[in-house]
């Protein structure tokens, strides 16, 4: 989505000195015995009305500098939820008396209690070990990755993915890494119920070196030979024996990893409109490795498998993502001895690929099938949706300015932005898709989770949603410092009405005081916002917070986000440092005593609560201070009208 | 019939959890009678994909494979903005987290924020956005 479009509209102003409105509120002060309070300005703007040039000058970029300015003067002494955050670290030691268990099985003699006692420092870190999963091939490639990336302490870095009939395996380079996997073999629940099991075994062969590009080079000069542009058929039939690669030395068994992988990227980049493939008499055992080659190249129809060493039809599952395939060759497998007669065997090959026509150079007589949508596929996931673009540039500018204000280290500046009697929620849940993962320390106490708490505790459930603007604020600052990847976003507009306007936005984050930079937390959060002046103001805040995934957490953070150094703005010698912020000591928002005091004044005085808030800061929290000067005021009738305009309903 | 916000969200809670176990045991078991659940003008946006009107909702549902749908996380509040369209005057909203499985593919989260509304004492969906968490 873009976020170039701005509506001026609905923009938010913002002061000189940095602080931000989400409405046209005047900044009028309490002052005490000075009418020099009352001079009744607009925002920032010292000399007379110059609202309307506001807006423009707030759709340069350089305001969030300012922003981001004092995100970094403060970081030192951010300290709201460090420590808290910081339990959540699991111990890796704990982990410890596993180490090794689970290796070498079959070895016998060869168990050590840990890898590193049989390798030198300077060998370990360059060793390679194979990783086998048993049953992994029930699992996709990414799954399986997912699930040890969340739980993994540490990097993870496989290479050479494979299977066979059962079990997966893949690779990883040093004694650290594959202590690492060691640590969580039966520790994360397969979403069959099953423990997940890692062998962790020393690779007697190191993993294959990709082919050099010169021998890649020859090999695509010689697929070019072997492949006839009219048919699009590639003919690969005993590629080991090939006479031009031989008489330069070069042997390319199909049956080799590298070769199969560079095959495959040469095939999906240069003919990718395959329709036919002969791989006869390649001494293939398995064919696991044609699973990215059949994910490139849908169309193929024709496959000749014949001559090999294939010893069961179960290694067609492998490739019956060809669904188009009408004509298979096996002949010369030891697969064809399995069947007892030729309808089986044809039965056989049906069941991975129901379209064959022609098996081995024979006519099948039709299959008769059912009139059922078989193959359903979900419709591809698209984009932000918004109604229209009025919205899409109202919503969007108000999500990058909310976003702003609330990763910096003033969430109470979003004071504007919220209905008085606003309720926000906030719902934490574990990624169903790990067993193990980083818990929400920081955030259970409030989280509010019917699933966990149960509808029937209604008073804890009450508590739970935070009602009122400024206990929603003084709430969202005890939640952890945080950066949102905005590149991530995607909203979706739910309601769109003129009294209402609803949208959900998702994407990812993670904390400033995160222990690692890979903990990204994927979150949605649902709005409902209604009209308010020009703009518009919460009034329903649902945020639902999750560890991401696999993908996301890979992509997190790509795409440049803004990083508080990137936009230096240099400071404006007019800007005027708001009342209650002293340079470098944060101050806490409002104590539930202060609140008590607001919701009070709010009441006796019949002014709203933002004014409220405001008298009885300027005075120093002082009530009956507070009380006399609201009266002297009111009395000379310099309170402005709209300090008595509460948000309705 | 005034309700005050307390009973507006005890209302809530009763009417989310309820509404979570229907949806997705019509969705997974019988998905042709999902569209009953929704109010007629209802808007769905599943990834991105927007329809809208009771119709187009349950054709897009029918084209997807067989689910089986796990809710982890639950949520809800009273909307107190009024009405949000002119019949309905009590809505709630209601957010979901939790685990499909289509059939052909693996298992995903999922992340689901419904606004429900009711009208002749029945609540029915009138908004409806779905993401995979991915």
């Amino acid at each position: 989505m873009s976020y170039n479009n701005r509506s001026d509209n609905f923009s938010v102003t913002a002061g000189r000195d940095g602080s931000r409105f989400f409405k046209g509120n005047h900044d009028f002060r309490f002052n005490q015995g000075s009418n020099r309070g009352f001079r009744g300005r607009s925002i920032g703007g010292s000399r007379g009305n110059r609202r309307a040039s506001y807006r423009n000058l707030n759709a340069s970029s350089s305001r969030y500098g300012n922003r981001y300015d004092r995100n970094e003067d403060a970081e030192g002494d951010i300290s709201m939820s460090g420590d808290s955050s910081r339990r959540a670290i699991h111990g890796r030691g704990s982990y410890g008396s596993s180490r090794g268990r689970y290796s070498n099985r079959g070895r016998g003699s060869r168990r050590p209690t840990t890898t590193a006692s049989r390798y030198n420092q300077k060998t370990s870190a360059e060793t390679w070990f194979k990783v086998m999963i048993p049953f992994g091939s029930h699992i996709s490639q990414k799954d399986l990755y997912s699930m040890i990336t969340s739980s993994i302490d540490g990097p993870f870095d496989p290479v050479q993915y494979s299977t066979d009939n059962k079990r997966a395996f893949f690779y990883v380079k040093g004694i650290a890494a594959a202590d690492n996997i060691r640590s969580i073999s039966r520790r994360i629940t397969k979403p069959d119920g099953h423990k997940l099991i890692l062998h962790v075994s020393p690779a007697n062969v190191p993993p294959e070196q990709s082919l050099s590009d010169t021998v890649i080079e020859k090999l695509k000069l010689r697929m070019s030979d072997r492949y006839d542009p009219a048919t699009q058929l590639l003919n690969l039939s005993s590629l080991y024996t090939d006479e031009v690669l031989s008489k330069e030395g070069i042997k390319l068994p199909l049956t080799r990893f590298s070769t199969m992988s560079a095959i495959t990227k040469i095939v999906v980049e240069h003919i990718p409109e395959l329709s036919g493939l002969d791989v006869s008499n390649n001494r293939l055992i398995n064919l696991g490795q044609l699973s990215d080659l059949v994910k490139g190249t849908p169309n193929v129809a024709s496959l000749n498998l014949g001559q090999n060493q294939l010893r069961a039809m179960e290694e067609l599952e492998k490739i019956k993502g060809w669904t188009n395939l009408a004509e298979l060759v096996l002949d010369g497998n030891d697969l064809c001895n399995n069947y007892g007669n030729q309808a089986n065997y044809v039965s056989a090959v049906r069941k991975a690929f129901p379209k064959v026509v022609r098996l081995d150079g024979i006519e099948l007589p039709p299959l008769i099938t059912f009139d059922l949508d078989t193959d359903v596929k979900l419709p591809e996931s698209k984009g932000s949706y918004f109604f229209n673009d009025d919205i899409k540039n109202l919503v969007v500018a108000f999500i990058k300015d909310y976003y702003v204000i609330y990763d910096s280290d003033r969430r109470r500046d979003l004071m504007p932005a919220y209905h008085e009697n606003v309720q926000f929620s906030l719902s934490c849940s574990k990624n169903p898709m790990f067993e193990k993962q980083l818990g929400f320390n920081s955030y259970l106490e409030g989280s509010r989770n019917l699933k966990r708490i149960g509808h029937l505790d209604q008073d804890k459930l009450a508590k739970k949603i935070h009602t009122g603007n400024l206990h929603v604020i003084a709430f969202l600052e005890k939640l952890p410092l945080t950066i949102h990847d905005i590149h991530s976003f995607k909203v979706d507009v739910s309601l769109a009405s003129p009294t209402l306007l609803s949208f959900v936005l998702h994407g990812v984050f993670k904390e400033k005081d995160a222990r690692s930079d890979k903990l990204i937390r994927a979150f949605s959060r649902s709005f409902v916002t209604v009209p308010c002046g020009n703009g518009m103001v919460i009034i329903n805040d649902m945020l639902t917070l999750s560890n991401a995934g696999y993908e996301l957490t890979k992509n997190a953070f790509k795409s440049g986000a803004p990083t508080p150094s990137s936009s230096p703005v240099p400071p404006s010698s007019n800007r005027t440092v708001p009342p209650d912020v002293a340079p470098g000591a944060p101050t806490p928002f409002l104590t539930p005593d202060q609140i008590q005091m607001v919701e009070k004044f709010t009441k006796d005085s019949g002014m709203n609560n933002k004014f409220s808030l405001k008298c009885l800061q300027e005075n120093a929290w002082d009530y009956q201070r507070a009380g006399q000067v609201f009266t002297n005021l009111h009395n000379e009738s310099k309170i402005p009208p709209e300090a008595f305009v509460k948000d309705t309903p | 019939m005034a309700m005050d916000l307390q009973a507006r969200k005890s209302q809530a809670n009763t009417a989310a959890d309820e509404f979570s176990k229907i949806y997705y045991e019509t969705f997974d078991k019988r998905r042709n009678a999902i569209s009953k659940l929704y109010q007629d003008k209802a808007n769905v946006v599943w990834n991105g994909n927007a329809v809208s009107g009771s119709d187009a909702i349950l054709k897009l549902f029918d084209g997807l494979p067989t689910s089986e749908h796990t809710v982890e996380g639950l949520d809800t509040q009273p909307i107190v903005a009024g009405p949000v369209d002119a019949d309905n005057t009590n809505s709630i909203m209601v957010t979901v987290f939790g685990k499909v499985k289509f059939k052909g593919t693996g298992a995903e989260a999922f992340t689901q924020t419904f606004i429900l509304s009711a009208a002749e004492n029945k609540w029915k969906i009138i908004s409806d956005t779905f993401r995979f968490v991915g």
